[in-house]
């Protein structure tokens, strides 16, 4: 149930837009992966709670990340 | 694996303040890497933003942004663990959400015990409300909004008054968090929750910066300098949190008086107006 100031309709509309977002866990900072290949993805943001992970360098929203690749 | 301190069977290490190795595995670091590590000065306490809407037990369509409670339950239960993390700074800019996801993280908040802060930033509506009040201390920006609005309910229903007896429940939870955890009463509350002719097409009260303060839902306005000065006294001071949220506990202000149901007056600040529940 939700309790929310968007009305419900506006919520459930179905939009055009699809995201392709993939969580993962990049050098141990959780965030939102857009991926570009299969080895590449854009960083879109990041969902760890340190606050040290948003000013580091390579995880500024838009760069790319390698993603790892566990067998 | 966190430094511990002070750990019996480890041979203690002096108190130096540049360990010998510390330079040797930085050049290290270069070597490999080819880059320099950044300062290592792992930040005292984490943040947890609340943006958009709490996503819950529905996955919500993509173009709603969300915070989901599968990712924030986990990173609570990991701050409550690590030792290094000393507080929780709480930053909402939601519009509100899942009753259960939203109570949930509620909850969590309330009760970690180390001192949480949080800060209203834009808006904190709806079931951002109850988690804004979870924390040991709350903020409000000047221009931040809260809406206070009733659980409304649109589609099929079946069984109206079971589905009414529901909704109801669900009302009283939120609104027993939201008094239990601030300085608010109850019935200021619902008679916020159920005004009439603030909001255009419907019933409930936005509350401004201040306003939310003066009504005693926040304790506080300031912005972010002011929430991470509080969070660090309250670091500094452990246990303070935690004792400032006792004049919050129900029992300690004064309650309103309970009028019999034949009385004529209404309670002062109850402006009359149809409420259900409660007083």
């Amino acid at each position: 149930m939700l309790y929310s100031i968007i009305p419900d309709e506006e919520i459930w509309a179905e939009g055009t837009a699809c995201a392709n977002f993939h969580e993962m866990e990049i050098d141990g900072c959780l965030m939102q992966v857009e991926p570009i290949d299969a080895a590449r993805g854009r960083v879109v943001r990041i969902l760890s709670t340190d606050p040290e992970a948003y000013l580091h360098p390579a995880f500024q929203p838009g760069s790319i990340v390698y993603i790892h690749h566990r067998v | 694996m966190p430094a511990v301190p002070n750990v019996p069977g480890q041979p203690s290490q002096p108190q130096q303040p540049n360990p010998p190795g510390h330079e040797q595995a930085s050049i290290q670091a270069i070597r490999h890497f080819g880059q320099m590590n950044l300062p290592n000065e792992a930040s005292l306490f984490h943040v947890l933003p609340i943006i958009g809407q709490v996503e819950g037990h529905l996955i919500l369509p993509p173009r709603n942004k969300t915070t989901k409670y599968e990712h924030v339950i986990p990173q609570l239960v990991a701050i409550e663990q690590n030792p290094k993390i000393k507080g929780l700074l709480i930053i909402l800019n939601t519009v509100g959400g899942d009753i259960e996801a939203g109570l949930a993280i509620a909850e969590m908040i309330r009760t970690m015990s180390k001192p949480t802060v949080s800060l209203v930033l834009g808006g904190g509506h709806s079931i951002g409300t109850p988690i804004a009040v979870a924390a040991d201390y709350s903020f409000i920006a000047e221009t931040a909004t809260m809406t206070i609005h009733p659980i409304r309910l649109t589609g099929m229903v079946i069984g109206v008054p079971q589905t009414y007896d529901y909704l109801d429940k669900m009302q009283d939870r939120i609104i027993r968090f939201i008094v239990d955890n601030s300085r608010i009463a109850e019935v200021q509350l619902r008679e916020m929750m159920f005004r009439t002719g603030e909001l255009v097409r419907d019933v409930g009260k936005v509350l401004i910066g201040e306003e939310a303060v003066n009504c005693g839902l926040i304790d506080e306005v300031g912005g972010l300098g002011a929430a991470i000065a509080k969070l660090k006294m309250f670091i500094d001071h452990p246990g303070f949190g935690k004792q400032q949220r006792f004049v919050h506990q129900p029992g300690y202000w004064p309650q309103p008086p309970s009028y019999p149901p034949h009385y004529p007056q209404v309670p002062s600040g109850y402006g009359g107006y149809p409420t259900r529940g409660g007083h």
